[in-house]
């Protein structure tokens, strides 16, 4: 079916000619310089780069609005929860500080515009007391709007693995087939120029029409969240500068896709049929395919069997205790006998809490795995590997979730260990740790209470994380590169 | 010659590479999606089901009218299988007391929080992107491809009206879509029914066929946008990479910055601050009054012969006492009538400060929907929710449900006289109460104000403690301290029936079939002065 382009400006061959008919010698680079700026033209002019650049940018700007919105709502709602925090310790005695639930904060992420990783789903506060009395709660502060549907952050690796990709089809799909339709491909291949020369003019000029609409829209994504109040640091903007190097790469991977389609396809509506295929099965099929895997083959446990599992310990301790726990009498009479009772019943209350504690823990690990193994196999996608590299160099993800839990557990003992010093001044204590009512009371200075701080992965763990994904990626990168090159070389040129 | 056209697109489709893929698709992600989604729904109706039995055996064992605090739970929406909706999202239990107004469900199983960044999948998401893709890329070429090869003229020179080519060609194309779409449904319900074992109501049938209509109408419009798209371009390749571009932005782009924009850009953090900060404040003040009434009468606040031996808290200001005065008993009594009347009444106001909250996020929500109303895509995942009972509205009707309940509940309760009794806050028999001093040989009257400690100290006694221990059993086990609860008001709340569904989704059932009328007319008036080459 002959197919003229019409969307495309006629090729100006005479133009065209001219570097490789006017003298002897002509440089490689010099045949691959004109190929690109003749490509460049012609994808400049067209309306899919005009709806490509358009989109790429305008959703870069809303991620940044949206993302610098959600960053002052965070930082409001945790500013409100750590003033709360300090009013319960003002006038506070250690007897009284052992029942506060000492909030572990994870700040808002700066870099949700870039890498949201979904941070906005996951728990941003873990509250944990001394007393093991009391359950400690993880929750998140700033919840969004339980009424409107589930949808994925809008935000930089969103336009990379969904925008990007599709724009590098729409911009690359007739590349070769459409030219070779025209009878453009045979007579360029008249000339005395080599193939890998078209193919890398080609594939430069694609890239470029992806790489600088993206970077341009990075740019001005970084300036408006800056502008509207994100306080980026050094290390936000170095691992800002590696994702949309990262996307830059995305950028000439989805060209090289579009380009190797392009060649082995027989015309240009079923070279876009396949990539569009190709895309669908890449962005939603592979990673929603893979979440149901891992659902069904790293099934977590239910809330219901988490519920029995902790009656289960409460059995335990009984059993263990026969009876001996939860005996705690008027503070005069259990001093006759040097707090005998209570020091059982706090034991058994400790122990039961240790348990406790551990089936929460095994419950958020076997979460985290589930997580991991969809996000393994969610990879097979080179959109999902983009993803996960990313993550890795920012520090986002499971990655900043898991860190933070380790470190609000860390964050346990150290206070612990400083209000056990506390109360051990105390001589009057009974020094029943850490149980209200069963340890000092004298006053605490708040300051004398240790904060929680999160460190943020640096830029040198985040590279040091990602280099097996990206000698991965490269290595894709590289084997669709030869394919491409291969395909091409051996493609009629009509 | 309508149906040989019918026949020749469906066969020239049936053909087609890109038919193959599309259909392959729909079958693999609506078998994997069906069988994941009937586990889950297994595993939540084993919940609900589990939670009610646990909770009536709770019941039975309720001594006092304030421990008296039904739990419904919301069952899972059978039809959550085909369209997730917010079934699984929202929470699924509420505790129905006198001292909060409902507004939100807490528990239920809700996966896991961390998987959220992978894109879930159902029937309805099927549908809307891999078949809504699919007919666009079937009719891209419908006319601009049979213009160029000049199969367009042969047609008309047989004599073949443009309406009935239209017609025969949109007919087609509906009819190849519906090979992927019964296969991938008839999949998914047989899976429901291998995993489930439970048969669908005849109503639940209504809402199926209502979805499938739903499915069929975004169908629809997305043949004749694409029937459209290529009566309006050049060529079959430009026609294609516009369709493949309408569809991103109407799917993917439209729908995901209009909920980006509604739940980042509506501000909710200050309402609901100044929301939870009035609720504290309200809450403190029912405290004070509370404290203030209980110190009023000294036979309350002080320590005496009269005062009871036992006291247990639950939450929701349930509580029990035993062995108290009825002296004690008939001053608690005012005291406990005063704590409802105030905590209902504080209740209501504490609902309005909430209400203020939700109508932030509803706000944000008409927001949304305004923004995404030009996108097919969110009028089928909107119309498919409210057919398979998992949208929003059928969680708001879930929570409206108890809100009915605890007036019903507060009713009964009021007709049993239930807050001017003892019942209220004892299980203790109105005639013959045993104070605590009986138990030394004392009436309660006869306890010294200043030696009530040591007295009672002496309850620990081991031969007091024994009789004590007797006592306490045997009322544990008196099984007329049990409440009598035949006749408590039932709970009752069933999803909204096809009807009401439809109801539901009228506007945006219009919307689609005018967007349809819309299209189908602009593709007429398009094809009648088409020049066919």
């Amino acid at each position: 079916m002959a197919e003229p382009m019409r969307d495309l400006p006629e090729t100006d061959s005479a133009e065209l000619a001219v570097p490789w008919t006017g003298g002897d010698g002509i440089s490689s680079r010099g045949v691959v310089t004109t190929v690109l700026r003749h490509e460049i033209r012609l994808l400049v002019g067209s309306f899919r780069f005009r709806a490509s650049a358009f989109l790429l940018i305008a959703l870069m700007a809303l991620a940044a609005v949206t993302a610098a919105a959600r960053y002052r709502g965070e930082t409001l709602a945790q500013a409100e929860a750590v003033d709360e925090y300090r009013r319960r310790l003002a006038g506070t005695t250690i007897d009284h500080v052992v029942e506060t639930l000492h909030p572990a904060i994870r700040p808002p992420w700066a870099l949700a515009l870039v890498a949201d990783g979904g941070q906005t789903a996951t728990p941003d506060v873990h509250g944990q007391a001394l007393s093991a009395l009391i359950a400690p709660e993880l929750r998140r502060l700033h919840s969004g709007n339980h009424r409107l549907p589930a949808s994925e952050p809008l935000d930089w690796l969103f336009v990379i693995r969904v925008v990007l990709s599709l724009c590098a089809f729409l911009l690359g799909y007739n590349a070769m087939c459409g030219e070779r339709q025209t009878g453009a491909l045979k007579l360029l291949l008249s000339y005395p120029i080599s193939r890998w020369q078209v193919f890398t003019g080609k594939l430069l000029a694609l890239w470029s029409c992806l790489a600088a609409p993206f970077v341009a829209g990075a740019v001005f994504s970084l300036l408006i969240a800056a502008g509207l109040g994100i306080p980026f640091q050094l290390q936000d903007l170095v691992k800002a500068g590696l994702v949309v190097l990262l996307g830059v790469w995305a950028a000439a991977f989805f060209a090289l896709v579009a380009l190797l389609v392009s060649s082995l396809a027989r015309d240009s509506a079923t070279s876009l049929i396949i990539l569009v295929w190709l895309w669908v099965t890449a962005v939603i099929v592979v990673p929603a395919v893979s979440g149901l895997l891992a659902y069904r083959f790293h099934p977590i446990p239910t809330e219901g069997e988490i519920g029995r599992e902790m009656k289960a310990i409460d059995q335990r301790i009984a059993q263990e205790y026969a009876g001996r726990e939860g005996r705690w009498r008027q503070p005069e009479w259990a001093a006759t006998d040097d707090f005998a009772w209570e020091r059982i019943s706090a034991a058994a209350e400790n122990r039961r809490f240790r348990l406790k504690e551990e089936v929460r823990r095994r419950w958020m690990q076997l979460k985290v795995a589930q997580a991991r193994l969809a996000r393994d196999l969610a990879s097979l996608s080179p959109t999902s590997l983009i993803q996960d590299l990313a993550e890795r160099l920012t520090g986002s993800g499971l990655w900043r979730h898991e860190s933070f839990l380790e470190q609000a557990r860390a964050f346990r003992p150290v206070l612990a260990e400083r209000l056990r010093a506390l109360d051990a001044r105390d001589p009057a204590s009974p020094h029943v740790l850490f149980f209200s009512g069963w340890l000092s009371q004298r006053p605490v200075d708040p300051e004398e209470i240790p904060r929680f701080t999160f460190r943020e992965r640096s830029v040198r763990q985040g590279l040091a994380t990602a280099r097996p994904v990206l000698w991965l990626f490269a290595l894709e990168t590289l084997a669709l590169a030869a394919a491409s090159l291969f395909f091409f070389s051996r493609s009629d040129a009509g | 010659m309508f149906a040989a056209i019918l026949r020749k697109e469906l066969l020239n489709h049936l053909a087609s590479f890109r038919f193959w893929v599309g259909a392959l698709l729909t079958i693999v992600l609506a078998a994997s999606s069906t069988l994941i989604a009937a586990r889950d729904y297994s595993l939540r109706l084993n919940s609900y089901q589990e939670r009610v039995a646990d909770h009536a055996k709770e019941l039975q064992a309720v001594s006092v009218y304030s421990s008296l605090q039904p739990l419904v739970v919301r069952a899972p929406a059978p039809l959550s299988v085909l369209d997730q909706g917010f079934d699984s999202r929202q929470g699924t239990e509420v505790v129905i007391h006198l001292f909060s107004i409902p507004v939100e469900a807490t528990g239920g199983h809700r996966g896991n929080e961390l998987l959220t960044s992978l894109p879930t999948v159902d029937l309805t998401t099927i549908v809307s992107v891999v078949l809504g893709l699919l007919a666009l890329l079937l009719t891209h070429d419908t006319f601009n491809g049979e213009r160029e090869d000049g199969m367009l003229r042969a047609l008309f020179a047989a004599g073949v009206t443009r309406r009935t080519v239209l017609a025969g060609k949109f007919a087609g194309g509906l009819l190849t879509l519906g090979f992927p779409l019964a296969l991938g449904l008839l999949v998914s319900l047989a899976l429901f029914r291998l995993e489930v074992r439970v048969a669908f109501s005849p109503d639940q049938w209504l809402r199926i066929a209502g979805l499938v209509g739903t499915y069929v109408a975004y169908l629809s419009l997305m043949l004749l946008a694409g029937l459209l798209v290529s009566l309006l371009t050049g060529s079959t390749s430009r026609a294609l990479a516009v369709s493949v571009l309408v569809w991103f932005v109407l799917t993917i782009v439209i729908p995901g910055s209009a909920w980006a924009v509604a739940s980042d850009l509506v501000r909710t953090e200050e309402v609901k601050r100044s929301a939870q900060r009035e609720v504290e404040e309200l809450t403190a003040e029912l405290e004070r009054t509370a404290a203030r009434e209980l110190r009023r009468d000294p036979l309350r606040s002080t320590f005496s012969g009269h005062t009871a031996m036992s006291f247990a808290s639950g939450p929701h200001r349930a509580v029990r006492y035993r062995n108290g005065s009825p002296a004690y008993y008939d001053s608690l009594a005012k005291y406990y009538r005063f704590e409802v009347e105030s905590g209902i009444r504080q209740a209501a106001r504490i609902f309005e400060a909430q209400q203020r909250y939700e109508d932030r996020l509803r706000s944000g929500e008409r927001l949304g929907a305004r923004l995404a109303a030009i996108s097919p895509a969110f009028l089928l995942d909107h119309l498919s929710e409210s057919f398979s009972g998992t949208s929003i509205d059928e969680y708001d009707r879930f929570l409206e449900a108890c809100r009915r309940y605890r007036l019903a509940l507060r009713d009964d309760l009021e007709r049993k006289g239930a807050f001017q009794t003892w019942r209220w806050f004892t299980d203790d028999p109105p005639e013959g109460s045993l104070p605590w001093p009986r138990y030394l040989g004392l009436a309660p009257e006869e306890v010294d104000p200043a030696g009530v400690r040591p007295l009672f100290s002496r309850l620990s006694e081991p031969g007091i403690q024994a009789r004590i221990r007797r006592d306490r059993e045997a009322a544990e086990t008196d099984p007329s301290r049990r409440l009598r609860l035949d006749d408590l008001p039932r709970f009752s709340y069933q999803r909204a029936n096809f009807l009401a569904a439809l109801r539901r989704g009228a506007p945006e059932a219009g919307a689609l079939l005018t967007l349809n009328a819309l299209v189908a007319a602009a593709a007429w008036v398009r094809f009648r002065r088409y020049d066919i080459g």
